[in-house]
């Protein structure tokens, strides 16, 4: 078997039209993460009653199963559930014309709010105690007291992290063929099956990804380095 | 003294888990007094300053601040936010806001938690910063600055905002030796201003000299107060004698380190 190089060309091309679809795919749970993931962390964080230890007993779960796992398990109940639910609201519609891409950003948004939560609990560790006590003295409320003080302090620090799971996210969104999503991966795969050459698509969609990662790499290492040059720990 | 306290605590008790650490402390502070705290290590002082401005909550007890007056248990947290906008306090390992500058350090306090006009806290900044003996440097970051100029940003920061009482916890325990003096020369002007300081200090020549009144605490309590003279030179209690003694032996009052 030769390598075909033209073909290489034509899967790369297939599959970076596909680039947008992958981004959205890390893009949507990174957000949908963050926005979930930082709230449990402060939960956590402060030691709720109750709540604090169902967070963390729940992230435990999560990070405890695959993503492809999830990914079944919310393919199988929302196709049993779509139809009598459309029925019910006296829709016409059938599990045929859901969007598949949300079954992926819900299981992925979900791994990335258990990751999150992780990252920024020990992000607010890394704060000194010190600052939480001089920002209260001062009378800040404790939401200024976060919003002032503490996270511009502690988000520089979970950057590396949130980067590491970013592009864990990314490669992540590959899975979502489980679930019929078509991202990088899964139109490289579909061009190989077509045209019956399989490493050439391989390594088209190789190529993407370490394109993309080193990319995100080097976004994520430049906003770290603009956020920490002011926050350097007193000697 | 004539005047009625400006600070009054009765019956304030702590225990973390099931050790007590404080077992009924009164103690009133009158306007313009400077009370220096002391006592060994472990007994109760960082607990008590800390519980009159509720970064730890005390298991019983009142406070008064001016016309303010909460249970210390029972406090919710909006009398504890108007309760810690009457006092300031310094820390021992200075704790300046590491993602600020040094005016900003100063400013926040001012414009955040009392709503004053940037402009306005931005004037207050540089007058307490120059009180202090900072004039340059104002946009440094803290970790820019040597031990003794953060400490004079983290008395900059309890000046500005004017406080009834301000709570010192011991401010030059973390400086290097040859920068104490300074510190506590700077602490001596505070006190001559006529604000209320209440400082936790182990620099008994420094208590002996600035404070109107010494309070020795031990094991929870307090076991003694009274005019430097009386605690430094006749303690009643053979406890404080046993303290003292430690510093001035064989040394005339003058001498103190
Ligand atoms: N957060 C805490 N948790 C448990 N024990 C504490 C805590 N803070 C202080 N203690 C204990 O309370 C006692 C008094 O401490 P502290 O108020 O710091 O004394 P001082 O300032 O006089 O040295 C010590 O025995 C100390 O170990
Ligand atoms: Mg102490």
């Amino acid at each position: 078997m030769t390598f075909d190089l033209s073909f290489l060309g034509t899967a790369l091309w297939t599959a970076a039209a596909k680039i947008p679809a992958t981004l959205a795919l890390a893009a949507v749970p990174l957000a949908l993460g963050t926005l979930l993931g930082l709230p449990l962390a402060l939960a956590r964080f402060f030691r709720v009653p109750v709540l604090g230890k169902v967070i963390q007993g729940a992230v435990t779960l999560i990070k405890g199963i695959p993503v492809v796992l999830m990914l079944f398990v919310f393919y199988v109940v929302s196709a049993d559930a779509f139809d009598p639910l459309m029925q019910s609201l006296g829709l016409s519609l059938t599990f045929r014309d859901f969007p598949k891409s949300l079954i992926a950003l819900a299981a992925l948004s979900i791994y990335a709010a258990a990751a999150l939560c992780e990252v920024f609990r020990g992000a607010l560790a890394a704060v000194p105690p010190g600052q939480f006590d001089a920002a209260a003295a001062a009378g800040l409320t404790r939401a200024q007291v976060l919003r002032r003080i503490v996270l511009p302090q502690a988000l520089p620090v979970s950057l590396p992290m949130v980067s590491n799971i970013t592009i864990a996210l990314l490669k992540a969104a590959a899975m979502g063929s489980v679930v019929a999503v078509v991202d990088v991966m899964n139109a490289a795969v579909i061009a190989a099956n077509a045209n019956y050459r399989y490493l050439e698509a391989y390594v088209a969609a190789a190529l993407i990804y370490w394109g993309l990662c080193f990319a995100l790499e080097k976004a994520f290492g430049a906003g770290e380095k603009v956020l920490t040059r002011r926050v350097r720990r007193a000697a | 003294m004539p005047h009625e306290p400006i600070l009054e605590v009765t019956g304030l008790r702590k225990s973390f888990g099931k050790t007590p650490v404080l077992t009924g402390i009164d103690l009133a502070v009158q306007p313009g007094e400077t009370v220096a705290l002391l006592g060994p290590s472990g007994s109760g002082k960082t607990t008590l300053l800390r519980c009159l401005n509720f970064l730890e909550r005390a298991d019983a007890g009142t406070l008064r601040i001016e016309e303010q007056r909460v249970d210390l248990r029972h406090a919710h947290s909006k009398q504890i936010l108007a309760l810690r906008r009457r006092t300031a306090m310094v820390f021992q390992n200075y704790d300046l806001f590491l993602n600020k500058t040094v005016l900003q350090n100063v400013t926040e306090g001012l414009i955040v938690a009392r709503k004053v006009s940037k402009d306005e806290a931005i004037a207050t900044a540089r007058d307490v910063l120059s009180q202090v003996g900072l004039s340059t440097r104002l946009d440094a970051r803290p970790h820019e600055l040597s031990g003794g100029q953060q400490q004079r940003v983290g008395i900059a920061r309890a000046l500005a905002i004017k406080p009834a009482v301000l709570l010192f916890d011991e401010p030059t325990s973390a400086l290097d030796p040859e920068k104490v003096q300074e510190i506590l020369d700077v602490i001596r002007a505070v006190a001559q201003t006529g604000m209320t300081l209440l400082i936790v200090t182990h620099k008994m020549g420094f208590a002996y000299e600035v404070a109107h009144r010494v309070v020795f605490m031990e094991g929870g309590e307090i076991v003694e107060q009274g005019t430097p003279a009386q605690v430094f030179g006749a303690p009643k209690q053979e406890r404080t004698r046993q303290f003292v003694s430690r510093f001035t032996e064989g040394k005339a009052p003058e001498y103190f380190i």
